[in-house]
């Protein structure tokens, strides 16, 4: 099962003097069970492209299909399969709104039509899921909670709908180191123990390299580079022609090797890295003791 | 001649805090210190950057240096100017320039050029000065050409430098950025960043910057950090980023250069202190 996008085009007002055509024939597909990434610069189509997931915009041209079903058709199976999306906007705490932390994490779950039990259950457990402790937290204003907080209880209501795949839009942008690594932890643990297939939206190639196990690179609407990070990172040019950087420590790497080093392969995260600048030391250690 | 002494320091210290603690909702039951005993120096034409986790202080500090908020005790002086004066606000206001996270929330004008010439319109500048301010302005953020554009056709990064000549064209001696590229994509960060290390350089103006981003940091010629209210360190940003462990002890980091640089000196490998660009680690292994 997947999310797929055969030809999917997309425009802004059209027939308007602003017409704009956000994306230009996307195919791709986000395969169940995987953490895919979405990078691209401003206005490189990324927002428009994951609004596409769970119908909130029809594609002007072309078709999404999530396990199979065409989502924009007028049925109750493409509303279903609408359901399996979860959507986490950027600066998602700005979408809290409830008195309670408790009531707000629970709206989604009853505007599904559980019963009472299963609502209180859930809502439990997304707390739990996402660090803010139910007896401390429940009944108190969202508004009262530090950033880092809130948007983890704004990303609670998302999952106490048990969405089966979870598409996020820089869901770290504006927080510090530590609620960023928090967060990246309890995302890949949404996968990694729930199962749930996470597409995500970053800016940040050190997150993406150490999250991904699908990248896909936007520019100008259309699809520039997918595959897996080891592939995508090698293209270094070209994510810069993206308006983006390679992970930094895949740009130290090549600058060691421009620079003679005797480094064997290519590195995108930190501990692969400095392993690799240290095989490379040992062997310049045994080449110079002969 | 002590006098004298007195006022040469006072000249050079743009922004000096003593003792200085802020305190929210005072006498209430969410009391809660946000500063407490801060003193700390700013100098003219220096470019400080503000480190800290959420909730460290850094905000509430960046809102009394233009005297948006009061001290609770100590005392905060901005070009020697007492910001509890109330008769003093707007002399210090005018030397002071802001700019936010958020590049949507601070354009009001519907053409880059009106938009700019917002605040010195509102300080009741002569029109013909009003013109060379923004033209001028516009020119050190590098965005002439967009002058009739309108804003929201601007990326995130052009708009943040808008945003930055808005300030400038006040003719403030100090700009202020709380975070100002949390928003922004890698190439709007880096056209942010040059903008104001350019500010710093050419136009002499203060720079405070406030960021999570330790590359940002980086490039100050000074890094303040501050947990729990308090300053916990000072120093230049190779001083602070030699010590990974005790930044990441407090929930902050270092730049990915200085961590690889840790790690290998970490394993017990031959590495020099500090190393901090590219070019010092290819020069430190690659003899």
């Amino acid at each position: 099962m997947s999310i797929n996008l055969e030809n999917v085009s997309y425009v802004y007002m059209p027939g308007t003097p602003f017409e704009r055509q956000a994306l230009k024939n996307v195919s791709l597909e986000i395969p169940e069970g995987r953490i895919t990434a979405i990078a691209g610069h401003t206005g490189s189509g990324k927002s428009t492209l994951i609004q596409q997931l769970n119908g909130l915009l029809k594609p002007s041209d072309g078709v999404v299909e999530v396990d199979g079903i065409n989502i924009n058709e007028d049925t109750v199976t493409a509303r279903m399969a609408k359901r399996l999306v979860g959507m986490v906007f950027q600066y998602a705490e700005h979408q809290l709104f409830e008195e309670t932390v408790e009531k707000d994490i629970a709206f989604g779950p009853r505007n599904m039509g559980l019963s009472e039990e299963e609502i209180q259950a859930r809502v439990r457990e997304a707390m739990n899921f996402v660090n803010l402790d139910y007896d401390t937290y429940a009944k108190r204003s969202p508004f009262q909670l530090s950033g880092g907080q809130m948007r983890r209880a704004a990303i609670a209501g998302i999952i106490a709908m048990k969405p089966k795949y979870l598409v996020l839009d820089e869901p770290v942008a504006g927080l510090d180191p530590r609620g960023r690594e928090d967060l990246l932890r309890k995302i890949k643990a949404l996968h990694d123990k729930q199962g749930i297939t996470i597409i995500f939206i970053s800016h940040n190639m050190e997150d993406i390299a150490r999250l991904a196990d699908k990248v896909i690179i936007m520019k100008q609407g259309e699809l520039l580079l997918e595959g897996a990070p080891e592939e995508v990172f090698e293209e270094s040019e070209v994510i810069l022609s993206a308006g983006l950087m390679a992970p930094k420590m895949s740009l130290i790497i090549e600058s060691l090797k421009t620079a003679g080093m005797d480094i064997e392969g290519s590195a995108y995260t930190i501990q692969k890295g400095v392993s690799l600048i240290q095989d490379a030391l040992r062997r310049k250690e045994k080449c110079l003791q002969k | 001649m002590l006098r004298h002494l007195l006022i040469e320091v006072e000249r050079l210290d743009f922004i000096r805090c003593e003792n200085l603690t802020h305190i929210y909702n005072q006498g209430m039951e969410n009391e809660y210190k946000a500063l407490d005993n801060v003193s700390l120096s700013i100098k003219e034409g220096e470019f400080v950057t503000i480190l800290g986790t959420n909730g460290s202080g850094k905000s509430t500090l960046a809102k009394h240096f233009n005297a948006l908020l009061q001290p609770a005790s100590g005392k905060c002086f901005v070009g020697g100017r007492d910001t509890s004066d109330e008769k003093l606000l707007w002399d210090i206001r005018q030397q002071i320039g802001m700019v936010f996270q958020n590049p949507d929330n601070q354009i009001i004008a519907a053409i880059v050029e009106d938009d700019v010439a917002f605040g010195p319109e509102n300080i009741g500048m002569k029109p013909s000065l009003i013109k060379e301010h923004v033209a001028s302005a516009l020119a050190a953020v590098d965005m002439e050409d967009y002058r009739s554009f309108a804003p929201h056709l601007l990326s995130g990064g052009q708009k943040q430098r808008i945003a930055i000549a808005g300030a400038i064209a006040m003719n403030p001696q100090c700009l202020v950025l709380d975070e100002p590229t949390a928003m922004l994509d890698p190439q709007g960060r880096l056209e942010v960043m040059s903008t104001v290390k350019q500010l710093n350089h050419d136009h002499s103006i203060t720079i405070i910057n406030i960021t999570h981003f330790m590359d940002e940091a980086a490039l100050a010629d000074r890094v303040i950090v501050m947990d729990k209210g308090k300053v916990v360190k000072e120093g230049t940003p190779r001083e602070i980023f030699s010590d990974a462990i005790s930044m990441k002890r407090m929930g902050l980091d270092v730049p990915v250069v200085a961590e690889v640089a840790f790690r290998l000196k970490d394993r017990g490998e031959n590495i020099p202190e500090g190393i901090m660009t590219t070019e010092e680690l290819v020069n430190a292994l690659c003899q």
